[in-house]
């Protein structure tokens, strides 16, 4: 009798074991191989040519096709990826990369040491220049062997390398295209090779079975699983999320605050809010010639005027993470330092900006609400640019500033009108954001706030103070680490301490995708999957 | 009327010429410049020096300009500045699907137009030509992207009976014509509403006429009166209109467009305005001129043949 009590107890637990292996088996199948991937994007890019491709609709199908040189991992540490090792000479004046010799371009052709320095020498002359202004020269070495001959030492040359911007192209298929490079052929060694672009409606790609280097962080090592990745061109935004909301489109980046909770409350939809390195805020022109917002007390006054949290919940449905500094927090190398001083620096605090207005010598003289000094009233030029964002977060932000004695006035102005104005510096306070943003503090701070950038558009503010210049040039090429990572804390927290601008949120980004698209999770592994490494999407997602 | 034609496409070429005149002034007090636009944040002084030089815009506007006229004569159309493809090309890409949704919405018009106008005369002041006045100002008024919008919410996402967006193929075939009926019918119902009011005012002046009355005391059945005798008089009028709908038909085609996803010339128009690309707007409005240059002359020789009174000789 106990025997069988025994027997049946022990038959009891194998079929429970079984049963519970075979569901838990289910929820790991293998992801399915085939199929065809929807993306939508908001706008039509302009060209893809990878030499002039400056925008983010160009950069983010690029990423798709082309490798760089060397990848950031989940920890934005650089590793291999087209090199498979290198060394830097003792005066760090030679970076040497040994390429891996199995990997081919879409078009057949080998990637070789030919191939990186045609590419580079094309990237010094056209939009990502500015990423290699310490590369020399690029010299071949032998068939694998580069070696990168820098002006001067520039340890951030690795970081500059990591970025898509410069990724490398076919010699061969770029000589062959002539006009139709960027257009009709590009040809790079990305999980997805180029298949045409139908003009007004979509741009056609596929899998590319030679891709097997993919990086450490990649759950698929290659090739990717879908057959095809179509890019649709869908402008209105109204029919953006019908097409997602629909099952007509299986996913997109292009999701605005507006529409995020109807993405994420569809029953067929889904939506991943990400925390980009997109810093929104309000550029001030700080240019000396600026009177009176050369002046940092005034400065300070404006950011002490704003509360953050009422923009965030009026201007962007109270989607983002209030910001403190002109850069995101989550960019490789940003200081924590900075970012308390950020904290005491931007405050709101009305009263307090009054003060500093009148300690400024602002008063309001006539009682009509407007400060004046020396018969000048505080007026103040404020422009926008015509996507809605920027003009509600300005719209919302006026009465601020009237609250504490400003008169501002506001012009909403389409991208070529306003870039002219800003260059010329003929505006006062700009509602903007920092959109390609490098995810590089080093970088992005350069960018925006070393007088060499002055003429650029990202020198929003026309910052110009050579103490800044002095703590990034050390940050950029001091030969001792301690001494950059000193001077770069130092530089972020001046960025702050100066006001160039008046820091609004941290943007979130949102990635809406069907509810059954599998390897999402895989894909977002990497903190930076919703912009510089958007390319991985191809190889981690499948149709299930 | 060949000499008529002939000398109307023979004034077709002072007319461009002034159309592209004007367009370049306008290009060049815009606003703007097309190499920061397409570099973006990624301009600076040396890069965009170079660039310029590079597509030419640091010449003379006057030169840039007599350079794009030689091509022109030659029927080069040039190269876009931010996308470096052949313009040409590109409008024959896109052209297609602008003549499709053009065409179909004059189409619809037409055979909306005409019975609704004709039943609004021959009932005039009853129910149904109330009605079709109500119908009539609602479209006039309503602006074209909410009824865009409203039509795909409704037609396409609740009711599921057209797809959303995009042109699915060519007209030629059952998801081109599928993709089409929508977009089309939203582009064309504006025009019949405005031509409808139309041939029932032409109509109603002529149903009073002598001739009208003694077609009927002559035993003729009322549609051969109305359709026949009263129509034809009464079509003048709205063709002329007709005529001088068709700019603004191209230019509300433009939001069809972009609520549809539909490729169409009018989208790769609003982009290259944007985007500062001077010679992709120089060739695309040349392109516009020329259709409707040729559509109000073909709604001239029209004349000819509805009222054989009219001649051009």
């Amino acid at each position: 009798m106990l025997k069988k009590r025994v027997l049946r107890s022990m038959v009891v637990v194998l079929l429970s074991v079984v049963i519970i292996l075979g569901l838990s088996w289910e929820g790991q199948a293998q992801p399915k191989r085939g199929g065809r991937i929807v993306e939508a994007l908001g706008t039509e890019p302009t060209n893809l040519d990878i030499f002039k491709a400056a925008r983010r609709p160009e950069l983010t199908i690029l990423r798709l096709i082309i490798d760089p040189l060397v990848v950031w991992n989940e920890k934005l540490e650089v590793e291999p990826l087209l090199a498979k090792s290198w060394n830097v000479s003792k005066d760090q004046l030679t970076f040497t990369f040994t390429l891996n010799r199995d990997i081919k371009f879409h078009d057949g052709t080998p990637l070789n040491a030919e191939a990186v320095k045609f590419s580079i020498e094309r990237h010094k002359k056209g939009t990502a220049a500015v990423l290699l202004t310490a590369v020399k020269e690029v010299e071949v070495v032998n068939e694998y062997t580069v070696a990168f001959k820098l002006e001067k030492p520039f340890p951030g040359l690795l970081d500059s390398l990591a970025q898509f911007a410069v990724g490398i192209v076919s010699p061969t298929a770029v000589q062959k295209a002539g006009n139709d490079w960027g257009s009709k052929v590009i040809v790079g060694t990305g999980p997805l090779k180029f298949k045409n672009w139908i003009s007004g409606d979509r741009i056609n790609l596929e899998r590319f079975e030679g891709y097997k280097h993919a990086p450490s962080f990649a759950t698929n090592k290659g090739p990717a699983y879908v057959d095809e990745w179509v890019i649709r061109f869908l402008l209105e935004p109204t029919t953006l999320i019908a097409e997602l909301t629909e099952g007509n489109v299986d996913l997109t980046n292009y999701i605005t605050e507006r529409d995020a909770s109807k993405v994420k409350n569809h029953p067929k939809t889904d939506l991943l809010m990400v925390k980009s390195t997109i810093s929104v805020y309000l550029a001030i022109n700080c240019s000396q010639k600026n009177e009176p917002y050369n002046d940092l007390r005034v400065r300070q006054a404006m950011t002490h005027a704003v509360n953050k949290d009422v923009v965030i919940k009026a201007a962007m449905f109270g989607i983002g993470d209030p910001l403190y500094t002109p850069l995101s927090p989550n960019i490789k190398g940003f200081s924590k330092e900075s970012e308390e001083i950020g904290k005491r620096v931007n405050k709101y605090d009305p009263e307090r900006a009054k003060k500093l207005l009148e300690e400024a010598g602002w008063k309001d003289i006539d009682g009509d609400g407007v400060r004046e000094k020396d018969g000048k009233k505080l007026e103040l030029e404020f422009l926008a640019f015509t996507i809605a964002g920027f003009k509600q977060t300005a719209e919302v932000v006026i009465p601020m500033l009237e609250s504490v004695g400003f008169k501002p006035k506001l012009l909403v102005l389409e991208a070529g009108d306003l870039y002219q104005r800003v260059l010329a510096g003929n505006f006062d306070l700009l509602s903007t954001s920092l959109v390609g943003s490098q995810a590089i503090a080093l970088n992005d701070l350069v960018r925006g706030y070393h007088s060499k950038s002055l003429g650029s558009i990202l020198q929003w503010s026309h910052y110009n103070y050579p103490e800044m210049d002095r703590l990034l040039d050390t940050a950029q090429f001091s030969l001792d680490p301690k001494e950059r990572e000193r001077a770069l804390i130092e530089a972020q927290k001046k960025s702050v301490e100066d006001v160039p601008v008046v820091p609004i949120a941290n943007q979130m980004g949102f990635f809406g995708y069907k509810k059954n698209l599998g390897g999402v999770s895989n894909y977002f592994k990497h903190p930076l999957a919703y912009s510089q490494m958007d390319g991985y999407r191809a190889l981690e997602i499948y149709k299930p | 009327m060949l000499k008529y034609i002939v000398h109307r496409l023979l004034i077709l070429i002072p007319v461009l010429f002034i159309v592209t005149i004007l367009v370049s002034l306008l290009i060049y007090f815009t606003p703007g410049d097309p190499v920061r636009v397409m570099l973006g944040i990624r301009a600076n002084e040396e890069a965009v020096a170079r660039i310029r030089a590079e597509l030419g815009l640091d010449r003379p506007v006057y030169i840039r300009y007599l350079k794009w006229l030689g091509n022109i004569v030659q029927g080069n159309l040039g190269r876009s500045l931010q996308r470096n493809e052949n313009i040409l090309e590109m409008i024959l890409e896109r052209l297609p699907a602008t003549l499709e949704l053009n065409i179909f919405a004059i189409l619809v018009s037409l055979v909306l137009a005409i019975p609704i106008g004709v039943i609004s005369a021959t009932k005039a002041n009853t129910f149904i030509d109330n009605l079709s006045s109500f119908f009539s100002l609602f479209w006039v008024s309503m602006p074209g992207f909410w009824i865009a919008l409203i039509a795909l919410l409704l037609f396409s996402m609740k009711l599921h009976l057209f797809p959303i967006s995009g042109r699915l193929g060519p007209i030629w075939t059952k998801e081109g014509i599928w993709s089409l009926l929508l977009p089309g019918l939203i582009l064309g119902i504006r025009q019949v509403a405005i031509i409808s009011r139309l041939i029932r005012a032409g109509m109603l002046e002529v149903l009073n006429e002598d001739y009208i009355r003694t077609a009927r005391s002559k035993g003729l059945a009322e549609r051969v009166v109305v359709y026949k005798h009263g129509l034809r008089n009464a079509m003048v009028p709205a063709v002329t209109i007709f005529g001088l709908q068709v700019p603004e038909l191209l230019s509300i085609s433009v939001i069809i467009e972009i609520v549809f996803a539909w490729p169409g010339m009018g989208m790769l128009l609003v982009d290259a305005v944007f985007k500062r690309d001077y010679t992709l707007i120089q060739g695309i409005v040349l392109i516009y001129s020329l259709l409707v240059i040729v559509v109000n002359l073909v709604v001239d020789v029209l004349y000819a043949y509805i009222d054989p009174r009219i001649k051009y000789d």
